[in-house]
């Protein structure tokens, strides 16, 4: 006769996990088919060497140790569940990462852009923007912003005469905003030489440079003595602006 | 102390209640059967013992997703499968030939001498076969025929549906005794 039993009915039927029909069914085959009977002997015979396969024997600390040994470990504290790896907080972690990275984005990032220098040179020909420290009585003399570029100048000197009314000293009510801030005595800036810097529009010095030529020299020493000094906000036509400005002492006070 | 009686639940609630000692008889009842379902799948004495401290430690860590009322041995078992499954991924041993371990450590029939002989033989046969078998093959006959596990209890072990378990173990039977007849193992020999 045709033989057309599921094998797998045969091997759940071994295993006893055939429902009461499955099983009627199969066992109806069996009675008709010697194939499948023999089959199903083949099964129990193969069953039956593996169960007998020897296995090699635990150690005798497994056998009298394992409790201690799995108890010393289970008592451990646990790490903080603040620093367990957690797959809830890795999103919170990377978004906490990038407002760190963000932050710490440093102001010399955001560079005196072209326009910037167009309206230096403008205040520069025809008006000293006076970058006053609010402490004047403990200054006497005056941070005076001249001309950065030299190139910058000649561009837009033609210019300045009509944008001129645009652009006005630093207004004297930013005592407030003052509190910290260093006075040009403090930053001790060497007489021998031209000093260049750009302040961002907070008041605190990104860059500093020495020498009057279109690529001033990089001073490291002086840079890092005066990187991040804060003084007071510069600001153009009343808004505050980041600018280039050059720190030279009068030799005549105001 | 605790009485060896004492019923998985009853043991698995004194420990969720912050008794870690009434985790010891758990261990006692089930570090064997464990550690022959383990060193099944990795031909390896110290990494079977690892394998089954592992699973341990993992469970009584989780022991509160437990819930009472189901078999313990099936879900430790199941920490302990995939534990092995995955330090075979990582070790790439799953193709070990366990020929050589089978040796005078095993646990062997005394008697006679040709008798030992002729088992130790066959005892590597069978033992190379099975260590031939693909290793969801060798998994799922370790669980049903050497544990005596149920379709239901394997299936929550390796979560697979009951029908995949019934279907599996048919196809793991026919490639073991198509191996075994590679090997010339005759199949009233035992």
């Amino acid at each position: 006769m045709k033989c057309d039993l599921p094998r797998e009915l045969l091997s759940g039927y071994l295993d006893g996990e055939l429902d009461r029909e499955q099983k009627a069914e199969v066992e109806k085959h069996l009675r008709e088919c010697e194939r499948c009977r023999n089959e199903l002997e083949e099964l129990k015979q193969l069953d039956q060497q593996v169960r007998t396969l020897a296995i090699e024997e635990p150690s005798r600390e497994f056998f009298f140790q394992l409790n201690r040994r799995i108890m010393q470990k289970v008592k451990k504290k646990p790490r903080s569940s603040l620093f367990r790896f957690s797959p809830i907080l890795v999103p919170v972690a990377a978004a906490a990462l990038v407002l760190i990275v963000l932050l710490n984005i440093q102001q010399p990032m955001r560079l005196v852009s072209l326009d910037d220098r167009i309206l230096y040179a403008e205040v520069e020909t025809k008006k000293d923007l006076d970058l006053q420290i609010p402490e004047l009585g403990v200054v006497e003399e005056t941070l005076e912003e001249k001309k950065v570029m030299a190139e910058g100048k000649a561009r837009y000197s033609t210019a300045t005469a009509k944008r001129e009314a645009v652009i006005e000293a630093e207004p004297p009510a930013m005592q407030d905003e003052a509190v910290g801030v260093l006075s040009v005595e403090a930053l001790q800036i060497p007489m021998d030489k031209v000093v260049r810097a750009i302040v961002d529009s907070t008041g605190k010095i990104v860059k500093v440079a020495t020498g009057n030529t279109i690529i001033p020299e990089k001073d490291t020493m002086l840079e890092n003595r005066l990187q991040g000094q804060q003084l007071s906000p510069p600001t153009v036509a009343g808004r505050r602006a980041q600018l280039y400005v050059d720190f030279t002492q009068k030799e005549e006070k105001k | 102390m605790y009485n060896d009686i004492e019923s998985d639940d009853l043991l698995i609630e004194r420990v969720k209640k912050g008794d870690p000692e009434a985790f010891n008889p758990l261990v006692e009842r089930y570090k064997l059967p464990l550690y022959k379902v383990m060193y099944r799948m990795v031909y390896n004495r110290d990494d079977a013992e690892d394998l089954v401290e592992e699973a341990f430690i993992k469970a009584f860590r989780s022991i509160k997703k437990f819930e009472t009322g189901r078999s313990f041995y099936a879900w430790i078992c199941r920490i302990a499968v995939n534990n092995a499954i995955n330090h075979l991924r990582k070790e790439k041993r799953a193709s070990v030939q366990p020929i050589e371990l089978v040796e005078h450590r095993l646990v062997a029939k005394k008697g006679d001498p040709v008798e030992m002989t002729r088992q130790k033989v066959l005892q590597e046969k069978i033992a190379a076969s099975m260590a031939q078998l693909p290793e969801d093959y060798r998994t799922i006959l370790i669980l049903r025929v050497e544990q005596g596990l149920s379709y239901d209890e394997i299936s929550t072990i390796l979560k697979i549906p009951r029908g995949t378990v019934m279907s599996r173990l048919a196809r793991a039977r026919q490639r073991l005794k198509e191996l075994f007849k590679g090997m010339g193992v005759q199949e009233n020999e035992v």
